[in-house]
């Protein structure tokens, strides 16, 4: 299992541990909840992990999104190290059952506990600085991971019809268990937020295969319009049959480049009737498009923040250009 | 027999005062003649006395009728009709006693014939009584004949046997002037007969004992060889294996939806059979021949009795499923099953045997039926895909080689939550009941790449797809590159097999034959027409459906003209 690693700290996402563990539990059958409980399985693996821990870093177990978890469980957790603590108690339950339970614990304020104050000004620090950063930055691990190494060619974007210097592949992204359930995870985080969605939409093979997952998980309707870009756009009968008056969809994409099919699928939406809440999805190219979109745009990281600058231009010849004066 | 029980069951209480008296009547004066009759020496070794007519008033009452509809005043049943069909159960088998000598095969136009003679008298019970105008009781002589076909009556053609009988489309009138909705009536006790197979219908000891002696009689006539002893051997036959299989099933019972109705296996009986020795392989066969005749039934007279919107609303179930808790009867009766569902039909079976016959005379022929892994399952996608619709007619491309005269969506199916729930749990249960290790999930072009994806993500194992030739061009080229994990094998899923042409292509493209641990498919359509053909499936393949064969033919014996070939399916 995945901790999420800066110079100073390592970070144990508990919400996302509990989440992957119950999955590897189950083995089938599993949805997305905003809050979890830490069940035995998924303490014994953290239980292990301070007990194990070497203190040349700090260690924060997450509390984010957890509500509670079984009666004095946590009682039996021997360690003084002054190096590992946890954060974002936000649960007052849990707060109260956590002081019960380890007493030794000493509290910087209402949301982080630690095994000496010591540390305290620096765990502090460290909970405002690097702890709230590093869940984005294993975002953009994972893009720079899944990311396509550039070619002497530049990429053909089939649905936009323009070309890049570099192609983020989510079907890469998919081979990597651990890697699909962190942003599948943090797109069903955001997915959840929207209240009252009738289906999710989409109009491109790896932004179906997230949306089928995420529809699984939250247990809503899923409609893949296939064929809306530029190149299928003569075969829309069927995509224009799935929209239903007045009912209200989230497009989720992969990678939104130009936006060029969310307009589409925009205007599809608007011709029956029927209402765009939102886009969420990865990644996209840059913001400045958002100003044509009247639905908010979600995703979870952004183009330019990637180690290789994402460039798109109209035909191949602009890329090198664009590529050669960078 | 203590009548009295018949009055707490719904369908009789329903019935209005006047009926409900004259009923009373009518079935304490001809409880005699119906009740522990056994024909010695004759063809009748399943009980039908009171015994059964009670269980078909419960049958029809707990599990056929949809209570909140049947007796609503407004648009439930009329009080004749309701009537009139307690009748006919009572009466529908009087025929098969010692009081008329009768064979199995015409017991139901022997038993009309008893109610009209009956009726006839008029110093009867039945015609004193039941206050049954003469187009009434035609009626009831109808749906007594139709509720089994007369068999070995040359004067009694097929389409006017059982509930084919035009007579039953009459439009005839009760007492009041409203319609005798006949065809209904005689599908609902056809049916409840149908389902009467549990083994409480066995009765009780001295019947059993009554049964032996039958047997043995039946023995000494077999040793007779007396030519005009025959006939009646065939039908002692008959009679004798269909009441060894009331064994088989211990109740009926209904699923959690109230929409399936279920034979409940005797899980002891067959244990006890398995314990001396008898295979659960052929238990499971005798199991899945039952099952299969009385599915036969069972969808015939929901298609010929209940297809009419108006009647529809007065029943509750619409499939037929089996339920047992040994596992190993379950995989058996499952596999028995795959192989019949490619061909309900007798013809259609003879049809699979010669096609058993070419794949092995030929080596080169490896074509293996793929393996259906859920049964009940198989029955909802087949009425998902009939209630909604998704099989299309017309011209369809299915790959360079064939063209196809249907279509299913199955898209559509995936993108419906319950039912496509269903199918990736059924996946996943049975990739986890396989215990497969090292291997990753492979979708084959869009649907296929939908469920593996849901079945992948939820196994926790790696999930990718390929596209196979015909969609190429629809897909970005960065995406139609295909990753391998190194040493990981790979499972494929996909929406849907006919001739395996698509499949063998894109693994062979794709450099996958090495790789394959299983194929998992949605659908498998059996192309009938291309039997004794090169169709090669090399793999192991699972499926969830196989009821719907494929009509396919060879392009070059495509009415279209090869370059003009454009199917409702092409983009």
């Amino acid at each position: 299992m995945k901790t999420l690693d800066s110079e100073r700290i390592q970070i144990v996402p508990l919400d996302f541990y509990s989440f992957y563990l119950e999955a590897n539990a189950k083995k089938g059958n599993i949805n997305y909840s905003r809050t979890w409980s830490v069940n035995e399985t998924t303490y014994a693996y953290i239980k292990s992990l301070i007990e194990a821990y070497d203190d040349s870093k700090y260690l924060g177990i997450d509390m984010n999104n957890i509500n509670t978890y079984p009666m004095h469980i946590f009682s039996d957790i021997k360690t003084t190290s002054e190096k590992v603590f946890f954060y974002n108690i936000k649960e007052l339950t849990l707060r109260f059952r956590m002081q019960e339970d380890l007493p030794q614990m000493k509290w910087i304020g209402d949301e982080i506990a630690c095994f000496s104050n010591k540390n305290e000004k620096e765990i502090e620090e460290i909970v405002s600085n690097d702890c709230n950063r590093i869940r984005h930055y294993e975002y953009v691990r994972i893009a720079n991971d899944i990311m396509l190494e550039k070619s002497d060619k530049p990429y053909k974007l089939v649905s936009s019809g323009m070309y890049s210097n570099c192609y983020l592949s989510l079907k890469k992204l998919f081979t990597e268990v651990e890697d699909f359930y962190y942003v599948i995870f943090s797109l069903s985080q955001m997915v959840s937020k929207y209240q009252n969605i009738d289906a999710l939409v989409t109009s491109s093979k790896n932004g179906a295969v997230l949306a089928t997952v995420l529809a699984d998980l939250l247990n809503i309707k899923e409609v893949h319009l296939l064929g809306v870009g530029p190149k299928f756009s003569m075969g829309l009968g069927d995509s224009v049959e799935c929209i239903k008056e007045g009912k209200r969809y989230l497009y989720i994409f992969d990678f939104l480049c130009t936006g060029t099919e969310l307009k589409i699928v925009s205007a599809l939406v608007n011709s029956k009737k029927a209402e765009l809440k939102g886009a969420v999805g990865v990644a996209r190219y840059s913001k400045e498009f958002d100003e044509v979109f009247q639905t908010k745009i979600n995703d979870i990281i952004e183009a330019d923040e990637l180690n290789t600058p994402y460039i798109i231009a109209a035909s191949k010849k602009d890329i090198i250009k664009l590529e050669r004066d960078r | 027999m203590d009548t009295s029980l018949f009055l707490e069951i719904e369908c009789i209480k329903k019935m209005a005062p006047g009926e409900l008296e004259a009923f009373k009547t009518i079935l304490n004066h001809y409880e005699s003649k119906l009740s522990d009759r056994i024909v010695i020496d004759g063809s009748a070794f399943t009980p039908h006395d009171l015994n059964h007519c009670l269980s078909i008033y419960k049958i029809i009452s707990n599990y056929i009728f949809n209570n909140l509809t049947v007796y609503n005043a407004e648009i439930g049943l009329t009080r004749r009709e309701l009537f009139i069909l307690n009748l006919a159960v009572l009466f529908h088998d009087i025929s098969m006693s010692d009081v008329v000598d009768v064979e199995r095969g015409n017991h139901s136009l022997k038993s009309a014939e008893y109610v009209k003679e009956e009726y006839d008298d008029t110093k009867s019970v039945l015609r004193s009584k039941s206050t049954l105008t003469n187009s009434e009781c035609k009626a009831l002589c109808e749906i007594i004949r139709a509720h089994s076909d007369v068999k070995g009556d040359p004067e009694i053609p097929v389409n006017e046997n059982g509930l084919n009988n035009s007579k039953l489309r009459i439009k005839r009138k009760d007492t009041v002037g409203k319609n005798i909705r006949m065809l209904f009536l005689a599908g609902v006790l056809r049916l409840a007969d149908e389902l009467d197979v549990s083994n409480e219908r066995l009765g009780h000891e001295y019947i059993e004992n009554q049964l032996e002696q039958i047997e043995k009689k039946y023995e000494e006539m077999l040793e007779r060889k007396d030519s005009e002893r025959n006939t009646k051997i065939v039908s002692l036959n008959e009679s004798k294996k269909h009441w060894s299989r009331l064994h088989l099933f211990e109740s009926i019972d209904l699923d959690s939806s109230n929409s399936e109705i279920l034979l409940v296996v005797d899980d002891d009986y067959i244990e006890q059979r398995i314990s001396e020795g008898e295979t659960a392989r052929s238990l499971a066969n005798t199991i899945s021949e039952v099952y299969s005749k009385i599915k036969k039934e069972f969808d015939d007279i929901s298609q010929k009795a209940f297809s009419n919107k108006d009647d529809k609303i007065y029943i509750s179930i619409v499939r037929l499923g089996i339920k047992t808790e040994i596992k190993e009867i379950e995989k058996e009766f499952n596999n028995a099953q795959s192989r019949l569902s490619l061909n309900y039909d007798e013809k259609n079976i003879e049809q699979q045997e010669k096609v058993e016959i070419c794949r092995h005379s030929n080596d080169k022929d490896k074509l293996e039926v793929p393996t259906l892994i859920d049964l009940t399952l198989e029955k909802k996608i087949s009425d998902e895909i009939n209630n909604r619709r998704l099989l299309q007619f017309g011209h369809f491309r299915l790959n360079e080689q064939y063209c196809a005269r249907d279509w299913i969506n199955v898209r559509e199916l995936v993108e419906t939550r319950t039912i496509s729930n269903e199918i990736v749990s059924t996946i996943i249960k049975h990739i986890n009941t396989r215990d497969v290790k090292n291997v990753m999930i492979l979708g084959l072009d869009m649907v296929g790449a939908l469920l593996a994806s849901r079945v992948g993500f939820q196994l926790q194992l790696p999930v990718s797809y390929f596209v196979s030739k015909e969609n190429t061009e629809y897909n970005a080229k960065q995406d139609l590159d295909l990753q391998l994990l190194k040493d990981k094998k790979v499972i494929i899923v996909t929406e849907s097999i006919a001739t395996f042409n698509t499949m063998n292509e894109a693994i062979k493209r794709y450099d996958l034959t090495d790789k394959v641990d299983s194929i998992y498919t949605v659908l498998y359509r059996y192309p009938a027409a291309l039997q004794g053909k090169d169709l090669i499936n090399e793999y192991k393949v699972f499926s969830l459906n196989n009821s719907f064969p494929i009509e396919v033919v060879e392009k070059s014996n495509c009415i279209y003209k090869e370059k003009l070939c454009y199917g409702k399916n092409s983009r």
